[in-house]
C-alpha cells in the first residue's frame, strides 16, 4: 500500500500527437511563402511586324532623358503629375468611345483601344526613375479601369483584383471575376511601346 | 535504512512525449525553410512602386539579379546573375536559353522573366537585357520592386 502510494501515476501521452498535430496544422496555416511583388510588362515579339502607322493623336510621347527629366509632348513634367496626364490622354474619347469622360479634345486619342503610350528612356537614366515612371503609367490604366469597374459592376478593378487574388475565393466567383477583369482590360488595353532615346534627342 | 534508499530512488521520466516534440520542430523548419541555393552575389536594393502586383507562376520564371557585384568599387558596372553564376551581358542569351531547357517540356513555351535590378543601375543594362529576352521570345518581364503602402 504504501508502495503505490510513493510511485507517481504514469502520464498518459495518448493525447500528445493529438497537440502535435494541432500544432503542425497551426504552422501549416500560417506559414505564407513570400512572393516577390512587382510590375509586369510585355515586351515586343521577336519577329513582330512592322506596326501600321497610327495617327499621331494616338501616340502619347513620354521621355525619359539620362539626366532623368521627364517630358510629355513638348512639355517638361514630373512623374507626380504622369498619371493624370496619360489618363486624359487614353480617356480623351475622341471618337468611338462611349464610356470615356474627356473633353474629346482633337489633340488627344481617339479611344483608349487605339491610344499607345510610346516610352522612350535614355540608356543613362536611372533604373529607379524608370520604374517610377513604369509605375505612374501603370496608375493611370488602374485609376481608369477603377472607375469602369465601379460603373459597370459595382466594384472598383483593384478590389476586384485583390479579391481574385485571395485564397478563399469559391471557384465560381473567380470566374466570374475573370470574365469582370478581362472586360475592364478591354476597355482600356495597356498599349505601352518602349524604345531607347538616342542620344541626338536629348 | 530502507526509509532511506525508497527516498533517494529518482522517478523515470516519460519520453513517449518526446519523438512527438521532435516531430513538431521538424515540420516547423520544413514549413519556413525556403531553398535558396544561390546566395546573391550582386547589391541587390530593389526600387519601390506602389502598382505592384504578386507574381505568380514561379515555377516557369527565370530569375535575374542585376547590380554591381558586392565586393567592388562604386564605379564598377553591373554585372548579371543566374542562378549561382555571375555572367557577362555576352553570355546571357546561352546561358537563359540553358535554363530554359532546364524546365519541363509543358512550361518551355510560356517561361517568363523575373528582372531584380538594384536602383542605382543604369537603364542600359535592362535595356539590352529586354532585347536579348525578347531575341529568345520571352515575352513576359517582370520588375520586381518593394511596395510601398502610399497611393
Amino acid at each position: 500500500m504504501s508502495f503505490s502510494r510513493n510511485q507517481a501515476p504514469a502520464v498518459n501521452a495518448g493525447s500528445m500527437a493529438d497537440i502535435a498535430f494541432l500544432l503542425l496544422i497551426f504552422f501549416l496555416v500560417t506559414t505564407t511563402l513570400e512572393t516577390d511583388q512587382g510590375l509586369s510588362r510585355l515586351l515586343p515579339a521577336k519577329d513582330s511586324p512592322t506596326p501600321t502607322p497610327k495617327a499621331e493623336r494616338n501616340i502619347l510621347r513620354v521621355k525619359l532623358n539620362a539626366q532623368d527629366a521627364l517630358m510629355v509632348g513638348t512639355q517638361i513634367v514630373t512623374v507626380d503629375q504622369l498619371p493624370s496626364l496619360v489618363a486624359t490622354f487614353l480617356d480623351n474619347g475622341g471618337k468611338d468611345c462611349q464610356y470615356c469622360q474627356g473633353q474629346g479634345q482633337s489633340s488627344l486619342s481617339d479611344s483608349p483601344k487605339a491610344a499607345v503610350v510610346s516610352l522612350a528612356s535614355a540608356p543613362q537614366s536611372s533604373y529607379a526613375r524608370y520604374i517610377e515612371v513604369q509605375n505612374a503609367l501603370s496608375i493611370a490604366y488602374t485609376e481608369l479601369r477603377d472607375r469602369e469597374g465601379t460603373r459597370l459592376y459595382e466594384e472598383s478593378f483593384s478590389s476586384m483584383k485583390e479579391r481574385w487574388a485571395s485564397p478563399t475565393i469559391s471557384l465560381e466567383e473567380k470566374q466570374q471575376l475573370t470574365e469582370k477583369l478581362k472586360q475592364l482590360q478591354k476597355l482600356f488595353p495597356q498599349q505601352i511601346v518602349e524604345s531607347t532615346l538616342e542620344p541626338q534627342n536629348f | 535504512m530502507k526509509f532511506q534508499s525508497e527516498r533517494r530512488e529518482m522517478q523515470e521520466l516519460s519520453t513517449a512525449a518526446l519523438p512527438d516534440i521532435v516531430f513538431i520542430l521538424l515540420f516547423f523548419f520544413m514549413t519556413t525553410t525556403t531553398f535558396k541555393n544561390n546566395a546573391i552575389q550582386v547589391q541587390n536594393q530593389l526600387p519601390s512602386a506602389s502598382e505592384v502586383q504578386h507574381l505568380e507562376g514561379a515555377e516557369k520564371a527565370v530569375v535575374l539579379y542585376v547590380g554591381r557585384p558586392l565586393k567592388s568599387s562604386s564605379e564598377a558596372s553591373a554585372v548579371i546573375q543566374l542562378n549561382d553564376r555571375v555572367l557577362a551581358l555576352e553570355s546571357l542569351e546561352s546561358e537563359v536559353l540553358k535554363e530554359i531547357n532546364t524546365k519541363p517540356q509543358y512550361l518551355k513555351a510560356h517561361v517568363e522573366v523575373i528582372v531584380k535590378v538594384d536602383h542605382g543601375v543604369k537603364l542600359s543594362v535592362v535595356q539590352q537585357i529586354k532585347e536579348k529576352m525578347s531575341q529568345l521570345s520571352v515575352r513576359r518581364v517582370h520588375y520586381v520592386a518593394q511596395p510601398t503602402t502610399e497611393g
